[in-house]
């Protein structure tokens, strides 16, 4: 098998800059091929590694489905779009850019409260008052959920949120809502304010290695090629158990 | 009436005509709100929701509890008991969405001693049928634990805390330990206005700065949380801060959940704990007998074990709640309970007695994985 090793990198905004900076800079120059519209490139005097640019979202995606081998995208996304995340890929390389905290956010003019314990507490009465659950707005379906089971609360319901879910609670749209923040700006000018232990997940985006994509030899030692010169770059791989295997049983 | 078209056509059809209940037959696609409103976290979360061709949200039936309590509210309400099997869609982290289920719910009924050992009996035998030797019996109460907080004499807020943690045991323990030892809630960064409102305990006060608070920050009116809603717990929390659990209470709490009895025991040890506790259970606990009785007089040769700690955690469950599971059988084959506020949260007028149960038949073959 000698396939190359396909890389997924997003393909607009700060993050493929970013993405692209962060290869740079560890002598991956990365190149569209076929002009600024095509959606494939490639890495400048390296056959052997292919670039394809994909949303963030659809980088997990294709990840998780093993179609790419590597792809650069914030844990945020995989966390919430792969289903049983651990086994299928493994975050190789935190890039140490893309920061983001997801995190349940309520009216600062809810002055009683300020933990999960709170919420917990509110949710419980809410229907019995309102005639309806306490509504979350998120596009973070399964964060949501895990991080409210573990703090034992059950009843609430999620209203899907695909933009400006910071002014969702003041339209009335919902209560809450979970969603990412990198300095807090936003939240602060919508009036909303973060619980103490409402910080769900601290994201950053990530190289990211499939475990199911098909490895071949070539791809395999591109993968290490890469993860090489990204450590010497100052930003070394930690690569699980199964990840490592998988290289080494692909040399 | 028709009869079940599932591969295995209603394998415990006679069970269920002998025990009095009628089929139902309920569609696969249902409006997802129900469901969504009300049912437990756990099947929320592993809901198929699709969208209908007027643009209206509708799930792959969940479970059947739901639908056959919107059945019954529709349909004049008379008390009834009924049957069902079926296919349930839910994900799961391993197997198949799509399981073979069968079930009874009985709603409606004011005899709930009687209905209740009735149900449990009639689960136990349909389990034996389906898979077949011996079987385990776990068996709780949440209506002797809520009589329990409120013999206590707990504040409501900590009542509804420690109902909410009922049945799950990590929780319970965390919160337990959490009402032991109450936390500071002064908080820097409250409004002075607010913070002087409520030292006054000045609630009118406090209510009309939430409320002009709201109102400037662009709030809808009476979209959410209202002024006074916010301002009445703030006040609360504020009182209870400065309480904390006695610890014989504590004790008494804790001794509670840690009983663990034969059933043809559980009452004299329930009744124990009373006495030595100094609490007074009334009505509950002569229930809770009355039921082992009802129960004894029906079930023999199965060992049925009273945890007090025992739960499953929705809000709709009120009292006996049970998971029967064969002896060689990690997964329980059937879980059940009392869940008397369900026909209030869909739409009933007032609350309806209504116990049911539902049996695991098998991981459908062939289904998609």
């Amino acid at each position: 098998m000698s396939g190359p090793l396909v890389i997924a990198i997003p393909s607009k905004g700060r993050l493929q800059e970013q993405s692209e900076a962060a290869f740079a800079a560890a002598g991956f120059a990365v190149e569209k091929r076929g002009g600024q519209r095509n959606y494939r490139g490639g890495v400048v005097g390296r056959g052997d590694v292919e670039i394809a640019f994909l949303s963030a979202s659809e980088i997990a995606r294709e990840v998780a489905a093993g179609s790419v081998h590597l792809g650069v995208t914030g844990e945020d996304l995989v966390r919430e779009t792969i289903l049983d995340a651990d086994r299928r890929v493994a975050l190789a390389v935190p890039l140490g850019f893309g920061h983001a905290d997801v995190v349940v956010a309520v009216p600062e003019v809810w002055v009683d409260v300020w933990t999960m314990e709170d919420l917990d507490d509110v949710a419980a009465g809410f229907l019995q008052r309102h005639g309806r659950r306490l509504r979350i707005a998120t596009k973070y379906w399964n964060l949501t959920q895990r991080h409210f089971a573990r703090h034992g609360i059950a009843l609430y319901r999620i209203v899907e949120s695909l933009g400006a879910t910071e002014g969702a609670p003041a339209a009335g749209l919902a209560d809450l809502i979970v969603d990412i923040t990198t300095t807090g700006s936003t939240l602060r000018a919508n009036h909303l304010k973060v619980l103490d232990d409402g910080v769900i997940l601290r994201s950053q985006a990530n190289l990211v290695i499939s475990l199911g994509a098909d490895w071949s030899t070539a791809s395999a030692s591109a993968a290490r090629a890469v993860f090489d010169a990204l450590a010497k770059a100052g930003l070394p791989a930690d690569l699980p158990e199964p990840a490592r295997r998988l290289l080494e049983d692909a040399a | 009436m028709s009869l079940p078209e599932t591969a295995t056509a209603g394998r415990l059809h006679d069970l269920f005509a002998e025990a009095g209940a009628r089929w139902i037959d309920v569609p696969v696609l249902h409006p997802a709100d129900p469901f969504l409103e009300t049912a437990g976290e756990d099947v929320r979360r592993r809901m198929f929701v699709t969208e209908g061709p007027r643009g209206e949200r509708l799930a792959l039936r969940p479970d059947f509890t739901i639908p056959v309590c919107l059945h019954h509210l529709a349909g004049g309400r008379i008390p009834m008991r009924y049957w069902y099997e079926g296919l349930v869609f839910r994900r799961h982290e391993r197997g198949t969405p799509e399981r073979l289920e069968t079930g009874y719910e009985d709603i409606g009924r004011i005899d709930r001693v009687s209905a209740d050992a009735e149900a449990l009996a009639l689960a136990l035998a349909g389990v034996k049928a389906v898979a077949g030797g011996p079987v385990r019996v776990r068996l709780g109460d949440i209506g002797l634990f809520a009589a329990l907080l409120a013999a206590l004499g707990l504040p409501e807020p900590w009542r509804r805390r420690l109902r909410r943690s009922f049945g799950l045991r990590d929780l319970m323990a965390a919160n337990l330990d959490r009402l032991a030892s109450p936390r500071d809630r002064a908080r820097a960064d409250l409004d002075p206005a607010l913070s002087a409102a409520a030292e006054r305990q000045d609630r009118a006060a406090v209510i009309d700065l939430i409320a002009a608070r709201l109102a400037d920050e662009g709030y809808v009116e009476g979209a959410g949380r209202t002024a006074a809603e916010i301002a009445d717990r703030f006040l609360d929390q504020r009182a209870l801060a400065e309480t904390r659990l006695e610890p014989e209470t504590l004790a008494a709490l804790r001794s509670f959940l840690s009983l663990d009895a034969d059933l043809r025991d559980a009452a004299d040890r329930v009744a124990g704990f009373a006495s030595g506790a100094g609490v007074d259970l009334g009505e509950s606990l002569a229930t809770f007998a009355a039921r082992n009785e009802a129960i004894a007089g029906l079930v023999n040769g199965s060992r049925i074990g009273f945890e007090a700690a025992f739960g499953r955690p929705l809000d709709y469950y009120t009292g006996i709640v049970f998971e029967i599971a064969a002896a060689n059988d990690d997964r329980p084959r059937a879980g059940g309970g009392r869940y008397d506020r369900l026909m209030q949260m869909l739409g009933a007028p007032e609350p309806v007695p209504a116990i049911g149960f539902a049996i695991r038949l098998d991981d459908v073959p062939g289904a998609c994985q």
